[in-house]
Protein backbone atom coordinates (compact mmCIF):
# COMPACT_ATOMS: atom_id res chain seq x y z
CA UNK A 1 0.00 0.00 0.00
CA UNK A 2 2.55 2.34 1.09
CA UNK A 3 4.47 1.16 -1.49
CA UNK A 4 2.11 1.95 -4.42
CA UNK A 5 1.84 4.98 -3.09
CA UNK A 6 5.08 6.29 -2.93
CA UNK A 7 5.84 4.68 -6.71
CA UNK A 8 2.88 6.89 -7.74
CA UNK A 9 4.79 9.75 -6.11
CA UNK A 10 7.97 8.99 -7.53
CA UNK A 11 6.12 9.15 -10.95
CA UNK A 12 4.46 11.91 -10.13
CA UNK A 13 7.30 14.25 -9.87
CA UNK A 14 8.94 13.14 -12.59
CA UNK A 15 6.20 14.12 -14.29
CA UNK A 16 6.03 17.48 -12.49
CA UNK A 17 9.87 17.98 -13.64
CA UNK A 18 9.12 17.12 -17.34
CA UNK A 19 5.85 19.29 -17.10
CA UNK A 20 7.99 22.41 -15.52
CA UNK A 21 10.84 21.88 -17.97
CA UNK A 22 8.13 22.23 -21.19
CA UNK A 23 6.33 25.27 -19.55
CA UNK A 24 9.78 26.85 -19.24
CA UNK A 25 10.88 26.34 -22.74
CA UNK A 26 7.27 27.56 -23.63
CA UNK A 27 7.77 31.09 -21.99
CA UNK A 28 11.03 31.09 -23.41
CA UNK A 29 9.69 30.58 -26.91
CA UNK A 30 6.75 32.83 -26.35
CA UNK A 31 9.42 35.89 -25.22
CA UNK A 32 11.26 35.24 -28.17
CA UNK A 33 8.19 35.42 -30.41
CA UNK A 34 9.49 32.27 -31.86
CA UNK A 35 6.68 30.47 -33.56
CA UNK A 36 8.42 27.71 -34.41
CA UNK A 37 9.62 26.77 -31.21
CA UNK A 38 6.15 27.48 -29.85
CA UNK A 39 4.90 25.06 -32.61
CA UNK A 40 8.13 22.45 -32.02
CA UNK A 41 6.90 22.00 -28.12
CA UNK A 42 3.86 20.75 -28.97
CA UNK A 43 2.00 17.24 -29.94
CA UNK A 44 1.06 17.06 -33.29
CA UNK A 45 -2.75 16.72 -32.18
CA UNK A 46 -2.90 19.56 -30.03
CA UNK A 47 -5.71 21.61 -28.78
CA UNK A 48 -5.78 25.28 -27.49
CA UNK A 49 -9.14 25.66 -25.92
CA UNK A 50 -9.87 29.70 -24.92
CA UNK A 51 -12.19 30.60 -22.63
CA UNK A 52 -12.19 34.41 -23.28
CA UNK A 53 -16.12 35.63 -22.31
CA UNK A 54 -16.39 38.93 -21.56
CA UNK A 55 -12.90 40.11 -23.32
CA UNK A 56 -12.56 42.81 -25.29
CA UNK A 57 -9.51 41.42 -27.22
CA UNK A 58 -9.79 37.78 -27.73
CA UNK A 59 -12.06 35.22 -29.30
CA UNK A 60 -13.21 32.30 -27.41
CA UNK A 61 -13.12 28.92 -29.44
CA UNK A 62 -11.24 25.67 -30.00
CA UNK A 63 -8.15 25.38 -32.12
CA UNK A 64 -6.40 21.79 -32.86
CA UNK A 65 -3.42 20.42 -35.01
CA UNK A 66 0.04 21.97 -33.78
CA UNK A 67 0.26 24.76 -36.77
CA UNK A 68 -3.09 26.31 -35.04
CA UNK A 69 -2.64 25.56 -31.92
CA UNK A 70 1.09 27.40 -32.25
CA UNK A 71 -0.20 30.60 -34.07
CA UNK A 72 -2.84 31.14 -31.65
CA UNK A 73 -0.77 30.56 -28.56
CA UNK A 74 1.62 32.84 -29.97
CA UNK A 75 -1.13 35.27 -29.58
CA UNK A 76 -2.46 34.62 -26.49
CA UNK A 77 1.06 34.96 -25.18
CA UNK A 78 2.02 38.02 -27.30
CA UNK A 79 4.72 39.76 -25.74
CA UNK A 80 5.54 42.94 -26.60
CA UNK A 81 5.28 47.01 -24.95
CA UNK A 82 4.36 46.28 -21.12
CA UNK A 83 3.39 42.82 -21.57
CA UNK A 84 5.48 39.89 -19.65
CA UNK A 85 4.96 36.20 -19.54
CA UNK A 86 6.22 34.62 -16.35
CA UNK A 87 6.45 30.74 -15.38
CA UNK A 88 4.19 30.08 -12.07
CA UNK A 89 2.15 27.52 -9.74
CA UNK A 90 -0.82 27.84 -11.37
CA UNK A 91 -3.62 24.88 -9.88
CA UNK A 92 -0.67 22.93 -8.49
CA UNK A 93 1.58 22.89 -11.35
CA UNK A 94 3.66 25.34 -13.51
CA UNK A 95 1.60 27.50 -15.71
CA UNK A 96 2.02 30.79 -17.66
CA UNK A 97 1.20 34.15 -16.86
CA UNK A 98 0.58 37.23 -18.90
CA UNK A 99 0.90 40.57 -17.12
CA UNK A 100 0.25 43.78 -18.96
CA UNK A 101 1.59 46.42 -16.97
CA UNK A 102 1.39 44.34 -13.90
CA UNK A 103 -2.29 43.56 -14.67
CA UNK A 104 -2.96 39.80 -15.23
CA UNK A 105 -4.61 39.42 -18.10
CA UNK A 106 -4.04 35.90 -19.28
CA UNK A 107 -3.39 32.80 -17.31
CA UNK A 108 -2.50 29.67 -19.48
CA UNK A 109 -2.26 25.71 -18.40
CA UNK A 110 -0.87 23.22 -19.90
CA UNK A 111 -1.06 19.07 -20.34
CA UNK A 112 2.10 17.75 -20.83
CA UNK A 113 1.83 14.09 -22.85
CA UNK A 114 5.53 12.18 -23.31
CA UNK A 115 7.39 15.65 -23.38
CA UNK A 116 4.95 17.68 -25.31
CA UNK A 117 1.98 20.20 -24.93
CA UNK A 118 -1.00 17.57 -25.66
CA UNK A 119 -3.69 20.10 -24.12
CA UNK A 120 -3.64 23.75 -23.60
CA UNK A 121 -5.91 25.77 -21.65
CA UNK A 122 -6.15 29.74 -21.45
CA UNK A 123 -8.17 31.70 -19.43
CA UNK A 124 -8.78 35.25 -20.93
CA UNK A 125 -11.94 35.91 -19.35
CA UNK A 126 -11.81 39.23 -17.09
CA UNK A 127 -14.40 37.79 -14.71
CA UNK A 128 -12.00 34.46 -13.99
CA UNK A 129 -9.03 36.70 -13.16
CA UNK A 130 -10.38 38.95 -10.83
CA UNK A 131 -8.43 36.86 -8.12
CA UNK A 132 -5.18 37.40 -9.77
CA UNK A 133 -5.10 40.56 -9.82
CA UNK A 134 -6.80 41.14 -5.99
CA UNK A 135 -3.24 42.18 -4.61
CA UNK A 136 -1.50 40.28 -2.12
CA UNK A 137 -4.75 38.41 -1.28
CA UNK A 138 -4.58 34.69 -1.52
CA UNK A 139 -7.48 32.57 -3.05
CA UNK A 140 -10.44 32.02 0.20
CA UNK A 141 -9.16 35.38 2.00
CA UNK A 142 -12.21 37.36 1.22
CA UNK A 143 -14.98 34.93 3.49
CA UNK A 144 -15.51 36.15 7.03
CA UNK A 145 -15.81 39.74 8.12
CA UNK A 146 -18.24 40.60 5.81
CA UNK A 147 -16.01 41.36 2.83
CA UNK A 148 -17.34 41.77 -0.48
CA UNK A 149 -14.90 40.51 -2.68
CA UNK A 150 -16.03 41.98 -6.25
CA UNK B 1 -17.60 31.26 29.92
CA UNK B 2 -20.77 32.59 31.12
CA UNK B 3 -20.00 35.95 32.01
CA UNK B 4 -21.06 39.23 30.49
CA UNK B 5 -18.65 39.12 27.99
CA UNK B 6 -20.34 35.37 26.97
CA UNK B 7 -21.85 36.16 24.01
CA UNK B 8 -18.69 38.10 22.21
CA UNK B 9 -15.98 35.77 24.09
CA UNK B 10 -18.61 33.10 21.71
CA UNK B 11 -18.35 34.66 18.42
CA UNK B 12 -14.59 35.34 18.65
CA UNK B 13 -14.23 31.13 19.35
CA UNK B 14 -16.78 30.64 16.01
CA UNK B 15 -14.18 32.70 14.00
CA UNK B 16 -11.13 31.50 15.09
CA UNK B 17 -12.76 27.91 14.86
CA UNK B 18 -14.01 29.12 10.75
CA UNK B 19 -10.30 30.58 10.27
CA UNK B 20 -8.56 27.26 11.10
CA UNK B 21 -10.99 25.33 8.80
CA UNK B 22 -10.79 27.80 5.80
CA UNK B 23 -7.99 27.09 3.45
CA UNK B 24 -9.12 23.66 3.78
CA UNK B 25 -12.62 24.38 3.14
CA UNK B 26 -12.06 26.44 0.34
CA UNK B 27 -9.60 23.56 -1.24
CA UNK B 28 -13.17 21.52 -1.14
CA UNK B 29 -15.55 24.25 -2.58
CA UNK B 30 -13.28 25.10 -5.27
CA UNK B 31 -12.47 21.61 -6.62
CA UNK B 32 -16.23 20.45 -6.60
CA UNK B 33 -16.95 24.47 -8.36
CA UNK B 34 -13.78 24.63 -10.64
CA UNK B 35 -14.55 28.35 -9.52
CA UNK B 36 -12.90 30.52 -7.19
CA UNK B 37 -15.60 33.09 -7.46
CA UNK B 38 -18.34 30.15 -6.41
CA UNK B 39 -16.08 28.63 -3.59
CA UNK B 40 -15.83 32.56 -1.97
CA UNK B 41 -19.72 32.21 -1.93
CA UNK B 42 -19.97 29.38 -0.59
CA UNK B 43 -17.24 30.03 2.54
CA UNK B 44 -19.27 33.10 2.97
CA UNK B 45 -22.81 31.41 3.39
CA UNK B 46 -21.17 28.58 5.44
CA UNK B 47 -20.13 31.40 7.69
CA UNK B 48 -23.60 33.07 8.04
CA UNK B 49 -24.48 29.89 9.03
CA UNK B 50 -22.02 29.26 11.59
CA UNK B 51 -22.13 32.61 13.04
CA UNK B 52 -26.08 32.27 13.63
CA UNK B 53 -26.34 28.21 14.25
CA UNK B 54 -26.82 26.74 17.76
CA UNK B 55 -23.33 26.18 18.35
CA UNK B 56 -23.77 24.86 21.88
CA UNK B 57 -25.57 21.99 20.39
CA UNK B 58 -22.03 20.74 17.73
CA UNK B 59 -19.85 18.37 18.96
CA UNK B 60 -17.07 18.80 16.41
CA UNK B 61 -17.02 21.92 14.64
CA UNK B 62 -15.00 20.89 11.74
CA UNK B 63 -16.96 18.16 10.75
CA UNK B 64 -20.00 20.12 10.68
CA UNK B 65 -18.26 23.05 8.70
CA UNK B 66 -16.92 20.63 6.28
CA UNK B 67 -20.32 19.27 6.12
CA UNK B 68 -22.28 22.55 5.49
CA UNK B 69 -19.49 23.62 3.00
CA UNK B 70 -19.52 20.32 0.85
CA UNK B 71 -23.60 20.49 0.95
CA UNK B 72 -23.99 24.15 -0.23
CA UNK B 73 -20.92 23.36 -2.89
CA UNK B 74 -23.09 20.40 -4.63
CA UNK B 75 -26.34 22.83 -4.37
CA UNK B 76 -24.01 25.42 -6.50
CA UNK B 77 -22.40 22.84 -8.59
CA UNK B 78 -26.06 21.93 -9.34
CA UNK B 79 -27.42 24.89 -10.59
CA UNK B 80 -23.90 26.22 -12.09
CA UNK B 81 -24.69 23.27 -14.36
CA UNK B 82 -27.43 24.74 -16.51
CA UNK B 83 -25.34 28.76 -16.76
CA UNK B 84 -22.20 26.58 -18.39
CA UNK B 85 -24.62 25.11 -20.71
CA UNK B 86 -25.57 28.51 -21.55
CA UNK B 87 -21.74 30.24 -21.20
CA UNK B 88 -20.50 31.75 -24.69
CA UNK B 89 -17.43 29.47 -25.54
CA UNK B 90 -15.55 26.93 -23.76
CA UNK B 91 -16.12 27.29 -20.07
CA UNK B 92 -12.93 26.70 -18.37
CA UNK B 93 -12.14 26.04 -14.66
CA UNK B 94 -11.03 29.40 -13.03
CA UNK B 95 -7.12 29.49 -12.14
CA UNK B 96 -6.57 29.57 -8.66
CA UNK B 97 -2.63 30.72 -8.13
CA UNK B 98 -0.89 27.90 -6.17
CA UNK B 99 2.38 29.59 -5.29
CA UNK B 100 1.51 29.97 -1.74
CA UNK B 101 -0.30 26.62 -0.95
CA UNK B 102 0.90 24.02 -3.88
CA UNK B 103 -1.76 21.74 -3.02
CA UNK B 104 -4.47 24.24 -1.68
CA UNK B 105 -5.61 23.13 1.84
CA UNK B 106 -5.55 19.49 1.02
CA UNK B 107 -3.50 17.11 1.86
CA UNK B 108 -2.05 15.96 -1.59
CA UNK B 109 -2.70 17.97 -4.53
CA UNK B 110 -4.62 15.31 -6.10
CA UNK B 111 -8.04 16.60 -8.03
CA UNK B 112 -6.52 20.64 -8.86
CA UNK B 113 -4.83 20.57 -11.91
CA UNK B 114 -6.78 22.01 -14.67
CA UNK B 115 -7.22 18.62 -16.83
CA UNK B 116 -8.48 16.66 -13.93
CA UNK B 117 -10.86 19.67 -13.27
CA UNK B 118 -11.96 19.73 -16.67
CA UNK B 119 -12.80 16.05 -16.71
CA UNK B 120 -14.55 16.53 -13.14
CA UNK B 121 -17.07 18.04 -15.20
CA UNK B 122 -18.16 15.20 -15.89
CA UNK B 123 -19.35 13.25 -12.97
CA UNK B 124 -22.34 14.45 -10.94
CA UNK B 125 -22.23 16.86 -8.48
CA UNK B 126 -22.41 14.28 -5.42
CA UNK B 127 -19.80 12.05 -7.25
CA UNK B 128 -17.37 14.73 -7.45
CA UNK B 129 -17.82 15.43 -3.73
CA UNK B 130 -17.42 12.10 -2.87
CA UNK B 131 -14.44 11.39 -5.51
CA UNK B 132 -12.43 15.42 -3.88
CA UNK B 133 -12.81 14.19 -0.11
CA UNK B 134 -11.72 10.78 -0.81
CA UNK B 135 -8.32 11.43 -2.91
CA UNK B 136 -7.26 15.25 -2.30
CA UNK B 137 -8.47 15.01 1.36
CA UNK B 138 -8.04 11.22 2.73
CA UNK B 139 -11.26 11.25 4.59
CA UNK B 140 -12.74 7.95 5.27
CA UNK B 141 -15.46 6.52 3.97
CA UNK B 142 -17.41 6.46 6.27
CA UNK B 143 -17.08 10.34 7.35
CA UNK B 144 -18.01 11.04 3.38
CA UNK B 145 -20.97 8.97 3.99
CA UNK B 146 -21.91 11.32 6.67
CA UNK B 147 -20.79 14.07 5.08
CA UNK B 148 -23.11 13.29 1.67
CA UNK B 149 -26.07 11.30 3.25
CA UNK B 150 -25.64 8.27 1.56
CA UNK B 151 -24.56 4.89 2.80
CA UNK B 152 -20.53 4.43 3.10
CA UNK B 153 -20.83 1.33 0.68
CA UNK B 154 -23.03 3.66 -1.40
CA UNK B 155 -20.48 6.27 -1.27
CA UNK B 156 -17.32 3.39 -1.82
CA UNK B 157 -18.81 2.87 -5.01
CA UNK B 158 -19.40 6.33 -6.11
CA UNK B 159 -15.78 6.96 -5.68
CA UNK B 160 -14.65 3.89 -7.87
CA UNK B 161 -17.04 5.28 -10.32
CA UNK B 162 -15.66 8.18 -10.69
CA UNK B 163 -12.10 6.61 -10.15
CA UNK B 164 -12.89 4.57 -13.27
CA UNK B 165 -14.46 6.85 -15.26
CA UNK B 166 -11.78 9.53 -14.70
CA UNK B 167 -9.02 6.62 -15.41
CA UNK B 168 -10.52 6.01 -18.49
CA UNK B 169 -10.69 9.03 -19.85
CA UNK B 170 -7.11 10.06 -18.58
CA UNK B 171 -4.96 7.87 -19.84
CA UNK B 172 -4.43 8.84 -23.29
CA UNK B 173 -3.46 5.97 -26.34
CA UNK B 174 0.26 6.28 -27.01
CA UNK B 175 1.86 6.28 -30.89
CA UNK B 176 2.02 3.13 -32.92
CA UNK B 177 5.74 3.27 -32.64
CA UNK B 178 5.66 3.31 -28.97
CA UNK B 179 2.79 0.84 -29.29
CA UNK B 180 5.76 -1.28 -31.21
CA UNK B 181 8.77 -1.12 -28.96
CA UNK B 182 6.10 -1.99 -25.81
CA UNK B 183 5.11 -5.22 -28.26
CA UNK B 184 8.81 -5.92 -28.75
CA UNK B 185 9.80 -5.54 -25.34
CA UNK B 186 6.58 -7.34 -23.86
CA UNK B 187 7.94 -10.27 -26.47
CA UNK B 188 11.56 -10.32 -25.08
CA UNK B 189 10.45 -10.31 -21.54
CA UNK B 190 7.57 -13.19 -22.22
CA UNK B 191 10.35 -15.10 -23.62
CA UNK B 192 12.75 -14.75 -20.84
CA UNK B 193 9.84 -15.34 -18.40
CA UNK B 194 11.59 -11.81 -16.71
CA UNK B 195 8.42 -11.49 -14.05
CA UNK B 196 9.86 -7.64 -13.09
CA UNK B 197 10.62 -6.26 -16.95
CA UNK B 198 6.86 -7.59 -17.22
CA UNK B 199 5.29 -6.02 -14.62
CA UNK B 200 7.17 -2.57 -15.60
CA UNK B 201 5.68 -3.24 -18.54
CA UNK B 202 1.98 -3.73 -17.65
CA UNK B 203 -0.09 -0.97 -16.26
CA UNK B 204 -1.95 -1.88 -12.69
CA UNK B 205 -5.38 -3.14 -14.15
CA UNK B 206 -3.70 -5.58 -17.31
CA UNK B 207 -5.94 -7.89 -18.87
CA UNK B 208 -5.11 -10.85 -20.96
CA UNK B 209 -7.18 -12.93 -23.06
CA UNK B 210 -6.57 -16.08 -24.66
CA UNK B 211 -8.57 -16.84 -27.88
CA UNK B 212 -8.12 -20.57 -28.60
CA UNK B 213 -11.32 -21.43 -30.08
CA UNK B 214 -12.13 -24.42 -28.05
CA UNK B 215 -9.79 -25.81 -30.20
CA UNK B 216 -6.23 -25.00 -28.80
CA UNK B 217 -5.34 -25.60 -25.16
CA UNK B 218 -5.56 -21.87 -23.81
CA UNK B 219 -6.51 -19.84 -20.58
CA UNK B 220 -10.27 -19.83 -20.94
CA UNK B 221 -10.66 -16.97 -18.42
CA UNK B 222 -8.82 -13.59 -18.98
CA UNK B 223 -6.15 -13.01 -16.15
CA UNK B 224 -6.32 -9.72 -14.68
CA UNK B 225 -3.79 -7.58 -12.61
CA UNK B 226 -0.23 -6.89 -12.89
CA UNK B 227 1.06 -9.47 -10.56
CA UNK B 228 -0.74 -12.49 -12.18
CA UNK B 229 -0.92 -11.91 -15.93
CA UNK B 230 3.04 -11.34 -15.21
CA UNK B 231 3.33 -14.85 -13.87
CA UNK B 232 0.86 -16.37 -15.85
CA UNK B 233 3.64 -15.58 -18.78
CA UNK B 234 6.50 -16.79 -16.63
CA UNK B 235 4.47 -19.82 -16.49
CA UNK B 236 4.89 -21.31 -20.17
CA UNK B 237 7.73 -18.94 -20.95
CA UNK B 238 10.25 -22.32 -21.45
CA UNK B 239 8.23 -25.05 -22.97
CA UNK B 240 6.22 -22.49 -25.32
CA UNK B 241 8.86 -20.03 -26.99
CA UNK B 242 11.18 -22.78 -28.15
CA UNK B 243 11.44 -22.94 -32.23
CA UNK B 244 9.20 -20.07 -32.57
CA UNK B 245 9.99 -17.52 -35.17
CA UNK B 246 8.33 -13.71 -34.54
CA UNK B 247 7.80 -11.71 -37.37
CA UNK B 248 6.08 -8.34 -37.34
CA UNK B 249 2.36 -7.37 -38.11
CA UNK B 250 -0.60 -5.53 -38.32
CA UNK B 251 -4.08 -5.98 -36.51
CA UNK B 252 -6.78 -3.76 -36.83
CA UNK B 253 -4.57 -0.98 -36.75
CA UNK B 254 -2.73 -2.04 -33.42
CA UNK B 255 1.00 -3.64 -33.99
CA UNK B 256 0.74 -7.47 -33.36
CA UNK B 257 3.35 -10.42 -33.85
CA UNK B 258 2.42 -13.54 -35.66
CA UNK B 259 4.10 -16.65 -34.28
CA UNK B 260 5.16 -19.65 -36.33
CA UNK B 261 6.91 -22.89 -35.36
CA UNK B 262 8.13 -24.81 -38.52
CA UNK B 263 7.06 -22.48 -41.14
CA UNK B 264 3.13 -22.86 -39.60
CA UNK B 265 1.54 -19.92 -38.44
CA UNK B 266 0.18 -20.73 -34.53
CA UNK B 267 -0.94 -17.91 -32.46
CA UNK B 268 -0.81 -13.88 -33.13
CA UNK B 269 -0.37 -11.58 -30.02
CA UNK B 270 -1.63 -8.04 -30.31
CA UNK B 271 -1.07 -5.63 -27.47
CA UNK B 272 -2.61 -2.37 -26.41
CA UNK B 273 -0.80 0.38 -24.45
CA UNK B 274 -1.73 3.96 -23.02
CA UNK B 275 0.43 6.18 -21.21
CA UNK B 276 -0.13 3.45 -18.41
CA UNK B 277 1.45 0.40 -20.16
CA UNK B 278 0.22 -2.43 -21.28
CA UNK B 279 -3.42 -2.64 -20.69
CA UNK B 280 -3.98 -5.60 -22.97
CA UNK B 281 -2.75 -8.86 -24.11
CA UNK B 282 -4.45 -10.63 -26.82
CA UNK B 283 -3.11 -14.18 -27.40
CA UNK B 284 -5.42 -14.91 -30.75
CA UNK B 285 -4.85 -18.98 -31.44
CA UNK B 286 -8.04 -19.97 -32.52
CA UNK B 287 -7.24 -22.15 -35.76
CA UNK B 288 -10.20 -21.30 -37.67
CA UNK B 289 -9.71 -17.16 -37.10
CA UNK B 290 -5.47 -17.62 -37.86
CA UNK B 291 -6.71 -19.19 -41.13
CA UNK B 292 -8.23 -16.07 -41.81
CA UNK B 293 -4.94 -14.11 -41.26
CA UNK B 294 -2.76 -15.93 -42.96
CA UNK B 295 -4.45 -15.40 -46.00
Amino acid sequence: MSSRRSGRKGRRDADHATHQRVVEALAAASRAQDRDGVRGLLDGTATLWVDATGSDEATPGVVEGADETARALCRVLRPGEGTDVVVRSVNGVAGLVVRHHGRVTGVVSVAVRSGRVATAWAVLSPAKLRAWNRGDQGPGVAATGGDTAV
Amino acid sequence: MTGVDGPTADLATAEQQFSAARRRLFGIAYRILGSAAEADDVLQDAWLRWQTYDRSTVRNPDAFLTTTTTRLAINVAQSARVRRETYIGPWLPEPVDTSADPTLGAERGEALEVALLMLLEKLTPTERAAYVLREAFDYPYEQIAEIIGHTPANVRQLVSRARRHLGEERRAPVAPEAQRRLLTAFVAAAKAGDVAVLERLFAEDVISYSDGGGVVRASKVPVVGRPRVAKYHHAFAERFWAGVDVEPADVNGYPAVRLSRDGELFAVLTVRATTAGIDRVLWMMNPRKLAALSA
